[in-house]
């Protein structure tokens, strides 16, 4: 659950925070303000009227010029254009004052509300290249307050693990810096180029639970629940969504209005309507319901739109010709009802359940969270003795009465729970029904050399040889390494536990895997660009509807590649440059022999329509089989 | 420049209307043509004492009431031939029309219907009941005309066509009578006849079954002969001549069990075809008739990229298709009727966008009154995406303040752009390709050009890897997998991309051999369909571990390999706060797990549990019970039929609670097994006690500063219990709403729908339920 946030930038604008380093193009505070406008454009997509944000600014010169902009209010793009208006290094004066009185003022901001119930996160922006630093001690005063209101302060340090030449004064102040780090659990040390490389942040969903109730087995059921419980064994549990594919930024219509500089909301508006025909009444009579039937032919001559707002009800199609209204007396009635819970009906070796079978979302079942010890016992033992048998449940879930009944397969697992410490759960994951069976018949892969029948076969098998070669080219792109350890019986990843920051040692291809969406991650970094560089432009609007964005943005490489699909800043090298480094021989080699190359379509091969009846077809010998799974056009086919 | 990817976001806005799939509904018409004899009618001790006949027609029922829910657009006709009715009162078959004698139906080809199923329900019904038998219908017609089949299939070809609200057409003929006809006259009649079926693409599938007194295997030269001097075998020749390019797939020949039968067009017989050698066995009956409804529903078809880097960039790969083997089949609301007046009405829908700051309705539709012939049909061709840009209406996101950044179409498709580069340059001069410009078409009308593939535009999936079997985790499942096969046209047909790869099956079967070998599956990057969001898959081969059926009586997954959906970071949830802060319900790998868990209870319960395994699972024994009861009571209300509170009962309908039923049976038998459960039982009462012992402890150290903790991390998890009427009736006197949790009140709340309104805020809930309940006391 996200909670209210209270975020500080403290932003050193020291005379040194404008030069630029050797290496980069852009003057130290330009390449340390990214995070901090990244996290802004961030928090203005959020559109969330709760957090608060203020901006320091340690503005130095013969005296210390500290200014804070803060508005105990939402903030808005027009606070971030003043903010990014402010962001500039408006002295040459060389400083004596040191970065450590700002600090502190700026902790004081927090102080004001301190009663509050807020998220309280302390921004540093700086590189400490200035005046030189003697001692902390004042500011260790504040290392009580942070921890009981549990304040984090994060400094970001530009080039602090750069090994290219510092000054001493830099080298200095880092070391002290270090220094108060070690004795200050709440204030973390970082370095910028590092937080740039991971700017995304994740965003966490809070866990809801959708079933509460129990895992049983031997329960006698169609007796009364409570009477058979004895000799039975039952634990309680809780079930909370394991996986829900995310549509991160969900947009809007917008209409804009060009001459007044001004964009408005789009709705859709639905219309709900039934036909009357015209004239004749009988032919619609004729054959009993068949204005029931979905051919929306545009006949709107025959007919006339009366409208019928709020007076309709959901129906449901039996079939073609039968048709029923589903009011909420007969919704009810056809629901079957069943006691809710999770009922063993079986075991299973897990090797012997086809994935196939998969056809739902995966959900955790954790043991109840007040409960007593000897449930988590019993629950904890349960998982134990199927991962000793290297089996699974299938089970019966009925979420709660009158809700679908269904079988699942309940997968026992461990989770990491960082720090090395693990915890037993299960996944629930709903099986295949036989009415979910949609079998179809497919050429087989395999040549079945005792079948003389494939005589008329047409399709061309590979030789030996070439099966010996996609053997190498599989090898040659194995991402696993031999010795690792199995870890299938195992979740580890750095969001299953709601604390994020949870360190999960242990990087390999698993978590290099488990990147952030690249669709999502390209969307919201061009969306939080747009956002920080339209502050240099007078309006929003004009900058947006200036065609020069488009250039702007399009100058830049934009297509996806294996090198930059998987989040960089956790992917080890070596498996990335085995991607993406391949040793093309072996695949040139097999290339060649199975002799594919790319085709382009034909126009005639692309004609999609069947453009005349079968029976012309048959006679028109130019003209090709149409491919069924294409689905032809029914109109045309029945000419 | 512009970007092919102009399709954004189909997956969440459907308003595009090219996406190529699911654009069509099947609608296929299933026609049984029976010849009756007097061994079909013959009642036999291997059917259980009933004949052939009904066996066939108890499998079209439960066909029908299959097709009902799976293929609601389908159709059934019945039909017979030789068949005597003339003997019978009140008989439910009907003489065809303008047609020869013994030629009779059930039901003529419809679409499914309840009248029919009822009618052939209570048909089988009746006969099961020993109300009335089957063979009270029908009687062979012994002096019929043997040479009458060129005037039935005539007759037939008429029904059919007079139907056109199917597009495939499935003719399943079922005889015991190796002697169709005598004279040559009727097989030349009968060749031009098929080949009217033929040309019309309606598919003929016989079915021979043994004859009952017959010692002799059913000799099916006579229809052989029928089925092969049509046209199609030199209709296929000259297809295959007239193949520009090496591709003699086209014709997936019906010669073996993975041919095409149903799935495809009707493209004939040859003298090898297995149709002619399959003689059905009268165990097989059901199991024939069932195989009618097998169809490949195909889910996206694209390429896939084996090979990526400056060498080779995406010149190496396969077309392949991807179809449906499983999927979640539910009851959807379809339709909104209009219940006022005489009868049901269609509610129709029509959308328009608004405005909102003027409510005036923008139709994207038109176009302005100067505009000319030319560019309104120009228009007309656009998508919804490109009408709406060009009335300035756009994507937009909303930021604090009230600002809305919108983006211009260009821009966005700049930033949904999903094409992939496959590197084929060297490493620093990639910058922006065209998606067009490599794909152009440079008058390349006569001949299929080969084509250096540096960038794929989406549909594509591209291969990142291959991994071990054992490293595949199925712990974040989202989807059912999709089955993936060889395009056997190398994409050359496929309407969602511009090309294809050559000798595709070879690819693509020299993988599925080498995965299956070497045991590994491969890790594919990609977007099945165009503008779809790129995801993560694992492709993993069939009939190896974990994915094949292991099925005695049943047939193994077709070869392929799954398209398993793998999560993105984002996809994941977190567990519940409490599994984190539970600190005692946690080990380290390298202590045992005690403390957590009880070793005698681990060992007890494997004792127990190791006398409860299944071999396999096969979804064919489960109907799901939720919707075949919801079709149940559809049905007995369309019918005006009332059910019984037996027929209502959970364990009439349930499967499942027949099987814990069975198995709290086999559990209770055994005195050792109960004795075990028992055992367990006393242990876990054992550990609770000592729990509660603990718990008292602890309550009494327990009580400052880590309560409130303890409190809010509970609050979050833990569902308080929900509450009854009196619970809320005793909180309105007092005015004690506020002690409720939002969960209670709104399951209160939701009893009461119709009375009270819902609310997001609490106050406003507690607001609501309390005008409910003050209106009531007057």
């Amino acid at each position: 659950m996200a909670s209210k946030e209270y975020t500080i930038f403290l932003v050193d604008l020291s005379p040194s925070m404008g030069l630029k380093y050797a290496t980069r193009n852009i003057t130290d505070l330009e390449f340390g303000l990214i995070y901090v406008y990244d996290y802004l454009a961030n928090l203005l997509l959020k559109n969330r009227k709760s957090d608060r944000i203020a901006l320091a600014l340690h503005n130095p010169g013969d005296h210390l010029n500290f200014e804070i902009l803060y508005d105990d209010e939402q903030f808005t793009y027009e606070k971030f254009k003043q903010f990014a208006s402010k962001l500039k290094i408006t002295r040459d004066i060389p400083d004596n004052n040191d970065l450590v009185k700002s600090v502190e003022l700026a902790l004081d901001q927090f102080k004001s509300k301190i009663h509050l119930k807020f998220k309280r996160q302390l921004h540093i922006i700086s590189n400490v290249a200035s005046t030189s630093l003697n001692n902390l001690d004042e500011i260790s005063e504040y290392s009580q307050m942070c921890s009981q209101y549990n304040i984090g302060v994060s400094m970001n340090i530009i080039d602090l693990n750069s090994q290219l030449d510092k000054s001493v004064t830099k080298i200095k102040n880092e070391t002290v810096w270090q220094q108060l780090s070690h004795t200050w659990s709440n204030f973390k040390l970082k370095d910028t180029e590092q937080v740039n490389k991971s700017l995304s942040e994740l965003k966490v969903v809070g866990p809801r639970s959708y079933f509460s109730g129990q895992i049983r087995f031997g329960t006698d059921v169609e007796a009364d629940s409570e009477l058979s419980t004895n000799s039975a064994i039952t634990i309680d549990v809780q079930a909370y969504p394991a996986v829900k594919p995310e549509n991160i930024i969900k947009g809007h219509d917008y209409i804009l209005d060009p001459a007044n500089h001004t964009v408005h909301k789009v709705k859709r508006v639905t219309k709900y309507y039934i036909k009357k025909y015209k004239g004749n009444d009988n032919e619609e009579e004729e054959e009993g319901d068949d204005d029931l039937n979905e051919d929306d032919e545009d006949d709107a001559d025959i007919f006339e739109k009366i409208q019928v707002e709020g007076e309709h009800e959901p129906g449901f199609k039996f079939s073609q010709r039968d048709i029923i209204v589903i009011n909420r007396d007969l919704q009810e009635m056809s629901k079957l009802t069943a006691e809710p819970g999770i009922d063993i009906l079986g075991f299973i070796k897990s090797k012997n359940l086809p994935i196939a079978y998969l056809t739902g979302a995966s959900s955790y079942i954790v043991p109840l969270g007040d409960s007593p010890s000897s449930n988590y016992i019993a629950f904890n033992s349960l998982a134990k003795s199927l991962l000793d048998m290297e089996s699974l449940a299938i089970v019966r879930l009925v979420v709660s009465s009158g809700k679908e009944i269904t079988l699942n397969a309940l997968v026992p697992k461990l989770v990491e729970m960082g720090d090395s410490k693990y915890s037993y759960i299960f996944i629930v994951t709903r099986l295949a029904f036989k009415e979910d069976e949609k079998m179809g018949r497919f050429p087989t892969l395999i040549t079945e050399s005792s079948q003389q029948e494939t005589t008329n076969d047409s399709r061309n098998f590979p030789s030996n040889e070439i099966i010996h070669d996609m053997d190498s080219f599989i090898n040659s792109k194995s991402l696993d390494h031999e010795d690792e350890k199995l870890f299938t019986d195992y979740i580890s990843n750095r969001k299953v536990t709601e604390n994020v920051h949870t360190n999960i040692n242990n990087i390999n291809i698993d978590s290099m895997l488990l990147s952030e969406s690249p669709s999502a991650k390209k969307y919201l970094h061009y969306l939080k660009r747009i956002i920080s560089s339209s502050t240099r432009s007078e309006s929003l609007f004009d900058y947006l509807n200036n065609d020069k964005l488009f250039s702007e943005l399009s100058s830049d490489a934009n297509l996806f590649r294996l090198s930059n699909i998987f989040n960089e800043s956790q992917t080890p090298g070596n498996y990335l440059d085995k991607i993406t480094h391949p040793d093309n021989q072996v695949t040139l080699k097999l290339f060649k022999k199975l002799d594919t190359s790319y085709l382009l379509q034909t126009q005639k091969q692309k004609r999609r329509k069947v453009a005349a009846s079968a029976f012309e077809r048959f006679f028109d010998k130019d003209t090709k089989q149409e491919n069924f799974d294409s689905f032809f056009d029914v109109g045309d086919i029945l000419n | 420049m512009s970007y092919n990817n102009s399709q954004y976001g189909a997956e969440s806005d459907n308003e595009d209307d090219n996406n190529g799939y699911k654009q069509y509904e099947i609608k296929d018409g299933f026609i049984f043509l029976i010849e009756v004899s007097s061994d079909l009618l013959k009642p036999l001790p291997e059917l259980d004492n009933k004949s052939q006949l009904f066996t066939i027609l108890e499998a079209i029922n439960d066909l029908m009431s299959e097709l009902v829910m799976t293929m609601r657009s389908s159709g059934v006709g019945i039909y017979f031939y030789n068949c005597d009715t003339s003997e019978v009162k009140n008989s439910v078959l009907r003489p065809m029309k303008n047609s020869t004698n013994g030629f009779v139906k059930l039901f003529k080809l419809n679409s499914l219907n309840l009248q029919n199923m009822k009618l052939l329900n209570d048909l089988v019904n009746d006969d099961i009941q020993s109300v009335r038998s089957i063979s009270h219908y029908f009687d062979y017609l012994n002096n019929h005309d043997t040479e009458n089949l060129p005037i039935i299939f005539n007759r037939l070809l008429d029904e059919i066509r007079a139907k056109k609200e199917f597009n495939r057409y499935k003719l399943l003929w079922i005889t015991n009578n190796p002697q169709p006809y005598t004279k040559t006259q009727t097989k030349e009649s009968l060749w031009r006849t098929i080949n009217d079926y033929y040309n019309y693409n309606h598919y003929i599938n016989p079915i021979f079954l043994n004859p009952t007194n017959s010692t002799q295997p059913f000799d099916t030269s006579l229809y052989k002969d029928i089925f092969i001097n049509t046209n199609y075998l030199s209709q296929t020749r000259v297809k295959q001549e007239d193949q520009p390019f090496n591709n003699v797939n086209e014709n997936e020949n019906d010669d073996d069990d993975d041919d095409d039968r149903f799935g495809g067009s009707f493209k004939g017989y040859n003298k090898d075809s297995s149709v002619f050698k399959t003689i059905v066995l009268n165990n097989q009956i059901r199991e024939s008739i069932f195989r009618i409804k097998e169809v490949r529903r195909i889910q996206f078809a694209c390429n896939l990229i084996l090979s990526d880097g400056p060498e080779v960039g995406g010149n190496f790969g396969c077309s392949v298709k991807g179809y449906t083997l499983y999927n979640k089949e539910q009851y959807r609301a379809q339709l909104r009727l209009h219940n006022k007046g005489e009868s049901l009405k269609k509610v129709f829908t029509e959308s328009s966008l608004v405005n909102t700051a003027n409510g005036e309705i923008i139709d994207i539709e038109k176009l302005s009154n100067h505009a000319s012939q030319e560019e309104i049909a120009n228009y007309k061709k656009k998508s919804a995406s490109e009408k709406k840009a060009q009335n300035n209406i756009f994507k937009g996101h909303e930021i604090s303040g009230g600002d809305v950044v919108f983006l211009k179409k260009n821009v966005e498709e700049l930033m949904t752009n999903y094409t992939f580069d496959h590197n084929i340059v060297d490493e620093f001069g990639f910058g922006i390709h065209d998606a067009d410009e490599d794909e152009d078409e440079n008058g390349s009308n006569e001949n299929n050009v080969t084509k250096q593939v540096k960038i794929t535009a989406s549909p594509y999936l591209k291969l990142v890897g291959f991994r071990n079997i054992d490293k595949l985790d199925i712990t974040y499942n989202s989807k059912p997998p999709i089955f993936v096969t060889a395009d056997l046209n190398d994409g050359l047909r496929s309407s969602s991309s511009k090309g294809g790869y050559k000798n595709s099956f070879t690819t693509f079967s020299a993988l599925y051999q080498s995965c299956t070998k070497l045991k590994k599956f491969a890790v594919l990057f990609g977007c099945i369909r165009k503008g779809a969001k790129p995801t993560l898959y694992a492709f993993y081969p069939t009939r190896i571990e974990y994915s094949t059926r292991n099925q005695q009586n049943e047939q193994d997954f077709p070869q392929g390999f799954l398209l398993i959906r793998l999560p993105w970071i984002e996809d994941v949830r977190s567990l519940p706060d409490i599994m984190y802060h539970f600190k005692g319900n946690q080990f380290e790998t390298d202590e045992t797990s005690n403390g957590v868990t009880s070793d005698e209870l681990v060992f007890n319960l494997k004792k127990l549990f190791s006398q409860f395994f299944y071999d396999t699972y096969s979804p064919s024994d489960y109907p799901s019970p939720s919707l075949n009861y919801f079709y149940k009571i559809i049905k007995s209300e369309l019918l005006q039929i009332s059910l019984s509170d037996e027929d209502k009962k959970l364990i009439k309908n349930d499967v499942s609670v027949l099987k814990l039923s069975e198995l709290r049976g086999y559990l209770m038998n055994d005195p050792n097994r109960v004795q075990l459960v028992e055992k367990i039982n006393a242990l876990l009462s054992e550990l609770s006690h000592e729990d509660e012992a603990k718990r008292k402890i602890q309550n009494d150290e327990d009580t400052t500063s880590s309560t409130k903790k303890r409190k809010t991390a509970q609050g979050q998890s833990a569902v308080a219990p929900p509450v009854d009427e009196d619970g809320i009736l005793q909180a309105w006197k007092n005015d004690e709403f506020g002690k409720f949790t939002v969960p209670q009140l709104k399951s209160f709340q939701q009893k009461y729908r119709d009375k009270i309104k819902s609310a997001t805020k609490k106050q406003d809930l507690i607001d609501n339920i309390k005008q409910f309940l003050d209106s009531r006391e007057v």
